[in-house]
């Protein structure tokens, strides 16, 4: 099989990771009476433009060496997204528990209170929300657009915030604490206790024409930042 | 559409009728051929579905589909030949040989001539993604011949399918001409002077 070939984040300038689903439908064209049947099928699949701009000298080397290693479309790119729309851990614990609203002193103390400054009889409160990528809580076949997850990351994802299972990548359309409802519908069956990747999205994609290769080799050459065209990859 | 109806399970048909009828109908296109050691139930969807008939799962292929006949017939047509396009088959893409091994594929007649094929459409409820009612037939027939050319760059490998029915019609000395004619019909003296005419006979239909 093709060689899949990580891109450190650092490559990918973050306000230009666009990535949005594609399909192909077919229509006879609008009747007389102005009114059009659309064809369609379950067809979508990842579409990305990625801008490579303002690299590093260090992050240009690497660009040049991952050109080298695609052998044009031959092999595969694996992407990771930022997900700034949801909760997310960056390695940080204070970070983490600030961006989710834990108050200070609640994480001096080891545990939340109720919103009176209540706890419960023995003193205790709530454990503090736990950072671990989600796992998936039941199996699930091929084809389902829900799924149920656990884990705070999980239960409290943003709707349109991105997920992925086994680098298969899927966007939040609704969620009631972990109830997941998304685009597109699962790729691949998934298995209970399955980790589901919230903080750093993954995507494997292929260059979608050679001319998209093209830059990777001659951006020494040709300096101004670089745009790649991609499309999700489904082997796996 | 009477009789496409009636091909529905009979719980599935006020179901297909209103699916039918609305501005955006979700339909798969499959293609099932019946190869000997590993027969494939293809579907243009990238996402497989198990149908209600057969309990088949039509799976997304990787690609192997890459171009569909056009299907036509009707009264006055001879049932002709189809020509799918196939792509190269997945687990060749990082083979040293894989033109040897498309060539071989090619020439194991045994594999595929005379073996079924079959093109269907299946409707889908758009809001469940689910299959409703049984997969509908454009398309039976048996392949026949596959052929493998290399252009520049890429690969074309084309599998020629043929109806039951291909040809009908079309007698077995095909020839328009005198002598033909008179074996089918020894009494018939119309097409005496085809040869010194040399034209292209068309019929008069009275």
């Amino acid at each position: 099989m093709a060689t899949v070939i990580d891109i450190d984040a650092g490559l990918l300038r973050r306000a230009h990771e666009n990535f949005w689903l594609d399909l192909d439908d077919v229509s006879p064209g609008p009747g007389l009476d102005g009114r059009e049947q659309v064809l369609f099928t379950e067809n979508r699949r990842w579409i990305g433009r990625l801008d490579f701009v303002r690299m590093r000298p260090a992050a240009l080397s690497q660009a040049v060496v991952i050109g080298d290693r695609l052998r044009g479309r031959a092999n595969i790119l694996r992407i990771t997204l930022c997900n700034h729309r949801t909760a997310r851990y960056l390695g940080d614990e204070a970070a983490f528990f600030e961006s989710v609203g834990v108050p200070a002193d609640d994480v001096a103390r080891g545990h939340i209170l109720f919103s009176d400054g209540a706890s419960f009889d023995d003193g205790a409160g709530f454990a503090l929300p736990d950072h671990d990528e989600p796992t998936v809580v039941a199996d699930v076949a091929a084809g389902a657009s829900a799924i149920q997850m656990d884990g705070y990351l999980g239960r409290s994802i943003a709707v349109g915030a991105f997920f992925s299972i086994n680098d298969f990548l899927y966007r939040v359309e609704f969620n009631i604490d972990g109830a997941v409802t998304f685009n597109p519908p699962l790729r691949q069956a998934v298995t209970a206790g399955a980790q589901v990747d919230v903080t750093y999205p993954k995507v494997q994609v292929r260059l979608q024409d050679k001319a998209d290769w093209r830059p990777f080799c001659e951006y020494f050459r040709n300096g101004p930042p670089m745009t790649v065209n991609v499309i999700e990859v489904f082997d796996r | 559409m009477i009789e496409f109806m009636q091909a529905q399970p009979e719980e599935y048909r006020d179901q297909v009728m209103d699916l039918l009828g609305r501005g955006a109908v979700q339909m798969a296109v499959m293609l099932h051929l019946d190869f000997v050691t590993d027969p494939v139930w293809l579907s243009n969807r990238n996402i497989p579905f198990t149908d209600l008939k057969w309990g088949h799962t039509w799976g997304a292929g990787g690609g192997l589909l890459v171009g569909l006949p056009e299907v036509s017939g009707g009264d006055n047509q001879l049932a002709p030949f189809r020509e799918y396009r196939l792509g190269m088959p997945n687990e060749w893409i990082d083979a040293e040989n894989w033109a040897a091994d498309l060539v071989e594929m090619v020439g194991n007649v045994g594999e595929y001539r005379g073996r079924d094929s079959g093109l269907y459409g299946q409707l889908f409820d758009p809001d469940s993604n689910q299959p409703v009612g049984h997969p509908f037939a454009f398309d039976i027939g048996i392949m026949d011949r596959m052929t493998v050319s290399f252009p520049r760059g890429g690969v074309i490998v084309s599998l020629t399918t043929e109806g039951f029915m291909a040809r009908k019609g079309v007698p077995v000395y095909g020839m328009q001409t005198y002598f033909d004619q008179k074996r089918r019909h020894p009494t018939d003296e119309g097409l005496q002077f085809v040869t010194e005419a040399g034209k292209l006979i068309t019929w008069t239909d009275w």
